[in-house]
């Protein structure tokens, strides 16, 4: 299983859980693809089997069972340079096509408490869109009953949207096949309204898997090559280690003087067992604090061994942070249920004093199953 | 995994972070699992502005170890990047019920009740 994946998929899964699903939905739609939709359709399908079976392809699949999402969005991008999709950028290319974008994207199935089914893809402009500013998306559907894997399958879709215009709830449902379409074709319609279709798909499993029929889905545009829409959202879940503790508080001292008033905006990154990425809390924005104050911020950690934890002063724009305070938390140091205390001081040379924090912190758990 | 549980019965806003109100929603997270969004649909929140009507929450949340409660001020549609950190409150097993008062240097002042269910 590709742990790291699923961490960066939690936080979407987060957003999309927050949708309720709509009563009345109709299992199969009547919709039947154009003559220029088959036409496409049928050539992607085509150059994709090609593709799945050349040193690229079985790159691609290493990276999608190794790699995390940002980098499995960068090779994503890379797919259409393949030489044996000239000929379906030729057939994209052609004037008065009757689309406002077209995409491709891989589907993958992440095991994360539930399932979660998400299509990593990438979106250009088509038709009347040609030319404008491509997207890079995330689709995210939770379904019952997913296999552990890794690459599903492939998603070819057609849209009437820009590409920068794909994001936000949709539900797709399968309709009837085209002739030369080697895959599943699905009607994906925008919100719950059943006369607004957003787009066609056509996904070609990897193996033998089946695909869902039916899907309430939530499209994450993670950039563009315009550069706007810095879509990634900061995971919080963590999978289960040995030890558990939590950063029960957080104390202020004495605070950094920035020139920016007498307040640090507060927030840390912490890591376990030096693996993985960091974790922020909060996981967005801050805490104002000031000398003598305490923030009872109450994160938990899981951890085999160690915890490095660092606190920053948010004073300025993006990851532009200063460094408040770092500490390394050991197993050896803490007792079960028993408040410790770790210290910190940063002393700015430029500054008028130190800056000076403590965390607080207790061990809640040890040799957890966690299997 | 999860052996206790608590009920958030109502929030209750004493003063806001800011002018006019305050775009509540919880983010909740037991035992560093995946964290679930209350009110549980996408673009919904509870405006509260300071001695307004309490927010009936009624909110039961399992754990094994720990629940963690954050409240957010939602600024700017669904994405979390742009929300408002507003406070928070570890829960850990225990009984009865309470009051927790939290406050930031924003001037948010809010109450949280709870009941332990076991």
């Amino acid at each position: 299983m590709n742990k790291q994946l699923a961490i960066d998929l939690s936080p979407y899964v987060e957003v999309t859980q927050s949708f309720k699903s709509s009563p009345d939905k109709s299992t199969k739609s009547e919709y039947v693809l154009t003559a220029q939709q088959n036409e496409i359709f049928a050539e992607a399908t085509s150059a994709w089997q090609k593709y799945m079976a050349s040193p690229e392809g079985k790159l691609l699949e290493e990276y999608v069972s190794q790699s995390d999402l940002l980098k499995i969005k960068e090779e994503v991008s890379k797919i259409l340079n393949s030489d044996v999709f000239q000929l379906l950028k030729a057939l994209l290319d052609k004037t008065g096509l009757d689309a406002g974008s077209f995409s491709i994207g891989l589907n993958i199935e992440v095991e994360l408490i539930i399932g979660i089914a998400a299509t990593i893809g990438v979106a250009i402009g088509v038709g009347d869109n040609k030319g404008l500013a491509s997207s890079e998306f995330l689709t995210v559907a939770v379904d019952e009953g997913i296999d552990e894997g890794a690459l599903a399958g492939v998603q070819f879709g057609l849209w009437t949207n820009a590409p920068s215009d794909l994001g936000g709830y949709a539900w797709a449902t399968e309709a009837e096949g085209g002739f030369g379409v080697d895959g599943t074709v699905k009607v994906v319609y925008n919100g719950d309204d059943k006369e607004d279709i957003l787009g066609v798909t056509v996904e070609v499993a990897v193996g033998e898997e089946d695909g869902i029929d039916e899907q309430e889905t939530y499209t994450f545009i993670l950039g563009s090559q315009s550069g706007s829409g810095d879509g990634f959202l900061k995971p919080a879940y963590q999978p289960r280690k040995n030890n558990f503790l939590i950063i029960q508080s957080v104390t202020c001292i004495n605070t950094q003087s920035d020139g920016i008033g007498n307040a640090n905006e507060v927030y840390f990154n912490f890591k376990a067992d030096n693996e993985g990425k960091n974790y922020y809390y909060p996981t967005y924005d801050y805490m104002s604090m000031q000398g003598g104050d305490v923030w009872n911020c109450g994160r938990s950690v899981w951890f085999d061994s160690s915890v490095q934890v660092n606190l920053f002063d948010s004073d300025s724009i993006g990851n532009d942070s200063d460094p408040i305070g770092n500490f390394t938390i050991n197993l050896s140091q803490l007792s079960l249920n028993t408040l410790t205390t770790f210290g910190s001081t940063i002393n700015y040379s430029k500054g008028l004093d130190d800056v000076e924090y403590t965390i607080q912190v207790v061990l809640v758990a040890t040799n957890v199953s966690h299997q | 995994m999860s052996k206790h549980s608590i009920k958030i019965t109502t929030i209750t806003c004493n003063s806001t972070s800011e002018s006019g109100h305050d775009e509540v929603y919880l983010i909740c997270q037991s035992d560093a699992g995946l964290p679930i969004r209350f009110p549980d649909t996408i673009n919904t929140n509870n405006p509260m502005s300071g001695g307004g009507t309490p927010w009936q929450v009624n909110l039961t949340l399992n754990f094994e170890y720990e629940v963690l409660v954050t409240l957010w001020d939602e600024d700017l549609s669904y994405d979390p990047n742009l929300a408002t950190y507003l406070q928070s409150n570890d829960f850990r097993a225990g009984s009865g019920s309470g009051t927790i008062r939290l406050t930031n240097r924003n001037g948010a002042d809010y109450s949280i009740s709870y009941t332990y269910i076991d």
